[in-house]
Formats: structure tokens, sequence, C-alpha cells
């Protein structure tokens, strides 16, 4: 039952990214003026000009160019050449989801925990002090302009209190070229790898640091976004009779909390979490931007300002398709969770 | 029906007025809305005027080196920030509130025509509406700005666009709700038209969730605006707006924090206002939210 449910929600996504690639492929044609030109630039050749046109069979039927997009980017795997850096798109991509894994897996390690234990504490701590200053941290986090929060920390941390760097991965001092040196382009994972076959901490400790501020100005939203639908989750689960019966029955507080009520209230947080996973794995936008973090984000913004088209077509659908992954991973994890798909693969009901 | 308008508006004052927290929240947007348009007689000084040789970086009035001359300081080429800041919040709070009315204005009616005909017409709506909704709305925006081109009606138009999917989604469900009932189905007797119908009748009993929605989607709408002038992509410097204001105050913080952390906290203060506003409108509209 689950994996018919599975096949079938993930047959659900394929036209919403089919979709996405129709809405780029026009959002082409929005651009005034002729796209040949704009894309070879103001001081093109006639030549080049001619070649772009060419490429992108630009005197053809729409859909005779949208078929050739499609062809290329699912059969072919090209996901285009960017016009700005004169490279091959995937190789940039190669460089920069290394980047942006790292720094949303460490945004998350952050987010999860702190959002999940606020909101567990002001759920069961209703209407107390500790229910007022988590509910204020994660509606001070839900409003907080990133950019504002990433300067202000800059300016606390760096500026007055000279602990961390503000922007780059890695310090000069440290040996380490990254072009040959690194295994897995995450220079924390690299720094993990090199204390542990003896090459010294040095490289971690460099690279933790730069990845400080980042991480904790990206945890901010989705750390705010857990605590408050833990919150809201918990409190609808609390107040069910089967928490008042366990309750009525003696169990401790704790145990009421951690094993009768959050296994029930944690069908609509993983749906929460998975969703936040997806906006940071597809690249932060504004944080990576500021911080000077390599990453996918910061690409996309770059070709945006720089007009180099190809890149942000295969940017934004990238982005978009590691959004829609993650949904889809949400919703088979809840749907495993549920313990009423169970039910139906044990009955063999109607589900 | 045409009571129903009114009490609807009522029904959202009763509610701010039965909560502390809605109330503080209205004092101070209010108190910003009457700032920023007041701004040509409440600011001193002109947002724009360059005072390059005696006013550059001076600190704000509390500080060692200030006056009340400039009560926020002055920016890296001597503008006065308390004007800025002012008219900043001018378009600042246009860039929230315009995408969010042209989101609900393609969203609404879209929403009430799907939940209200059901049928093929219904699904082919909804499910070109979750193609939209699977994406964020900032991915949206920051495509068609690329496309578009950037500037403060593209930027209104993008962030606009990207907010109509929640509206449809909603409005629909919530017409789903009412389109059985009785007044619905007497109006059609009578030989109401299809507008008159979804504008007149259903739509006043529908305002509810759409103003919860809109009043959390200003929020996020501002920041979005703010978020995407901020890296260069909406408003330019050096029109006054608060994103952009902080994109110019980037390079100089070094020097002087306060050409950062006045026009952050106005964009903070509003959105944390709107949220709370947000919050609680939808604890006491929706019966299902538990209240806190």
């Amino acid at each position: 039952m689950f994996a018919r449910q599975a096949l079938r929600r993930f047959a659900q996504s394929v036209p919403v990214l089919l979709f996405l690639t129709l809405l780029l492929f026009w959002a082409l044609k929005l651009i005034p003026g002729d796209i040949a030109l704009v894309m070879a630039g103001e001081r093109a050749t006639p030549e080049r000009v001619a070649y772009i046109r060419a490429s992108l069979r630009l005197d053809d039927p729409w859909w005779v160019q949208y078929g050739l997009y499609l062809k290329r980017l699912v059969l072919e795997g090209d996901l285009g050449h960017s016009l700005f850096h004169d490279q091959a798109i995937s190789n940039l991509f190669a460089t920069a989801i290394p980047a942006t894994v790292e720094l949303a897996s460490a945004a998350l390690l952050i987010a999860i925990p702190v959002g999940l234990f606020l909101g567990v504490v002001s759920a069961v701590a209703r209407r107390t002090w500790w229910d007022r200053v988590a509910s204020f941290i994660s509606l001070t986090g839900v409003s907080m302009p990133i950019f504002w929060l990433a300067l202000l920390l800059m300016w606390f941390f760096s500026l007055n209190l000279g602990w961390l760097p503000t922007s780059g991965r890695l310090s000069d001092e440290v040996v380490f070229d990254s072009a040959t040196d690194s295994l897995f382009r995450m220079y924390t994972v690299d720094g993990i790898w090199l204390g542990v076959t003896g090459g010294g901490w040095d490289v971690f400790l460099s690279a933790l640091r730069y990845l400080t501020l980042p991480a904790i100005a990206l945890s901010t939203i989705p750390m705010a976004h857990i605590c408050r639908m833990t919150r809201s989750a918990m409190l609808d689960v609390l107040q069910q009779d089967y928490i008042r019966t366990a309750r009525a029955k003696g169990v401790p507080q704790f145990k009421v909390v951690l094993k009768h009520a959050a296994r029930n209230a944690a069908l609509p947080v993983v749906t929460v979490l998975f969703l936040q996973a997806g906006a940071l794995f597809g690249g932060a936008v504004i944080t990576e931007t500021m911080f000077a973090w390599p990453g996918l984000g910061k690409l996309l913004v770059e070709s945006i300002s720089s007009r180099d088209f190809p890149m942000v077509q295969s940017g934004t659908l990238f982005v978009g398709a590691v959004f829609v992954l993650f949904n889809l991973l949400g919703d088979l994890t809840v749907g495993w969770l549920d313990p009423r798909t169970k039910q139906g693969r044990s009955g063999g009901g109607a589900n | 029906m045409t009571t129903a308008r009114p009490t609807v508006w009522r029904s959202l004052l009763r509610e701010i007025r039965g909560n502390r927290s809605a109330q503080w929240a209205v004092a101070v947007l209010f108190f910003l809305i009457v700032c920023s348009l007041g701004a040509p007689w409440l600011a001193q000084h002109d947002p724009l005027t360059l005072n390059l040789e005696s006013a550059r970086f001076v600190p704000p009035f509390f500080s060692e080196g200030g006056s009340l001359q400039h009560p926020f300081g002055t920016d890296g080429s001597g503008r006065d920030v308390f004007s800025r800041v002012l008219h900043g919040g001018r378009i600042s709070l246009v860039l929230g509130f315009l995408p969010v009315a042209l989101g609900a204005g393609l969203g609404v009616p879209l929403g009430l025509l799907s939940g209200y005909l059901g049928g093929r017409t219904d699904e082919f709506l909804m499910r070109l509406n979750d193609c939209l909704l699977a994406f964020p709305a900032i991915l949206l925006a920051l495509i068609l700005v690329a496309f578009l081109g950037q500037g403060i009606v593209n930027l209104m138009i993008a962030v606009g666009m990207a907010y109509a999917p929640t509206f449809a989604r909603v409005a629909r469900s919530a017409t789903l709700g009412e389109r059985s009932k009785e007044y619905v189905t007497s109006a059609h007797a009578n030989g109401a038209s299809l507008t008159r119908i979804l504008f007149k009748h259903v739509l006043p009993n529908i305002l509810n969730s759409v103003v919860v929605v809109a009043t959390m989607s200003f929020a996020s709408a501002l920041l979005e605006s703010a978020g995407l002038s901020f890296l260069g992509l909406g408003v330019r410097p050096p029109t006054p707006e608060w994103g952009a204001m902080l994109a110019e105050g980037k390079a100089d913080f070094y020097q002087a924090w306060w050409t950062l952390v006045f026009p952050g906290a106005a964009i903070f203060l509003t959105v944390f206002c709107l949220n709370v506003l947000g919050d609680s409108l939808r604890d006491a509209l929706d019966p299902r939210s538990s209240r806190g």
C-alpha cells in the first residue's frame, strides 16, 4: 500500500517539474529585445549572435525550441553553458552544490534541535513565561530580515569581539589547497578527514570558524518555523483524551510528553522540517551573498545581475527540483510514519 | 447580504479589541504608517540631498558627537538617515501592500470561481495552482525579476504573482464551504448572475480567511521585497527604501552602525507587528487552531 502511494506521489511531481521547465522556457521569451543579442552582450560580433541564434534555434517555432531544450536537459543531462563564466554550468554546480550542502546541513543541525526544544517547552509549559519567551523567539525568527541579522552578527562577533571571520570558507594561514587537497569540497568534512587520518585539526577548526556565522544566520527562519509548528502540534495533541488518560494513570510528565504526545505530534512537524530543508538545500540566496559563501544561492544572484540567462534557467530549475524532491521525501516520510497508512496496509482496506 | 461586509470588519475589530498583543501591534503599525505618510512634514531634511563636506557619518543624537539636527545620524554621503527611514517607509510599505493586493486580486476571483463551479474547471485550475504552490514564493519572484528586468514596478508584479496561488487556494476552500448554503442557492434561484453570486454574496462571507492570509502575506511580501532590493534586484539606490538602504550601508558598517540599525529595525518592527496581528486574527477566526 505504501509503495503504491509512494509511486503515485512520485508520478505527481513529474508534471510539476515539466511545468517549471515550461515556465522557465517562456520566461526567456519575456526578455525585451532580441534574445540572441541580449545573450551575446553589447560588444558581440555578428557571428557570435548568429551562433547563439542557431544554437537556440530561435528561427524555429517555439515547440521545436522547447523540445530541443527538454531533449538536451533530460536525455543528455546538458544544463547549458554559462555566458558569464564561459564554462559548462554542470562544472559550476559541481563546486557550488557541496558548499550549499555544507552550509545548509550546519544550519539544520542548529535549527532542528533548538526549534524542537523551544516548541515542546512552550507547549508543555503553556501560558507560563517559558512559553512567552519561546514564542517571542520564534516570532522574532520569522519576522527577522535575514540580511539584517547577518549584518548584526558580523558587526557584533567580528567587528566588536573579533571572534569570527565574516566571509569566505577558510583562512589563508591554513595550508590547504582546495583544488587538490579537497576530497569532499566541504571543508569541515575535509578537515575531519584530515584530522582522523593524522593531518592535524587546523583545517577543520578554521573551516568551522568560517561556517559558524552563516550557519547561525541561516538557521533562524527554519528554527522559528519548526518551533511554531511543534508548539501548535503538541498543543493539539496534549488536549486529547488519551493524554488525559495517561496522566490519570500516573504516567510521569516527561514520559507523557516524549512518548505519548511527541509520536502523534510528529507528522506536521516532519512536513515542515522537509519543507525548510528543501528551501535550504536549494541554496540560501541572501545568506550566501552576505557571507560570500560560494554556493548555489550566490551563483544564482550573480547570474541574475550579470544577465546570464542560461545560468538563471538551470539554477532556478535546480532549486525548484530540490524543493520538489524534499517535498516528496517529506510526504513519503509522513506516509510511512502515519499509523493510518500502516493500518491500510495490514487490513488491505480502501486506503 | 449587503450588511455582510461591515460585519466582517466589525468582527475583526472585536477580536483586536479583545487581544492585548494585537492591540499593541495595531498601534505600532498605525504609528509607522502615519510616520511614513507624514514623511514630507516630519523629516527635516530631503532624503536625497548629499552633504559630502560637513555632515558625513554624523552619529545619532544619543551618541557622542550627535545632535538632534540628525536624530538617526547621517550616512556616508551625508544624507539624513531619519529622513531616509521615514521616506523609505512609504516605498517599503507599498512594496509589501501592493503585491499582496495584486496577489489577492488575481487569486481570490480564481479561487471563488474554482470553488463555486467545481468539476473539471476546478480540477484544472487547482492542478495549475498546485504546480505554482510547489515552489517557494521567493523563487517565483526571482525568476520573474530575472527575466522582466529590475525595478520597482517589476518587483511588485513579481512578488504579487508569487502570492496569487496562496490566495486562490484559500479562497477556493472557503468557497467550497459556502457553496451549498441556503443563501447561495436562493440567490441562484432568484436568477442572480455568476459574478453577482460570487462577489456580492459569497465573497463577503469568505473575507475572514482572506484577511488573515493577507495580513501574513503582507509581512512576508515586505520581507521579500526588501530582500530583493537588498540583493540589488529591486529598488535601486539612492531611492530611499529600507532594503536598498541596508545594501548601501553594508559597505560603511564598520564606521557607521546607525546606517544599518535603523532601516533594519524598521523592517523588523513592521513585519513583527504584522505577524503578531496575523497570528491573533488566525487564532480568533479559525476555530480549529488552538489558542495559546
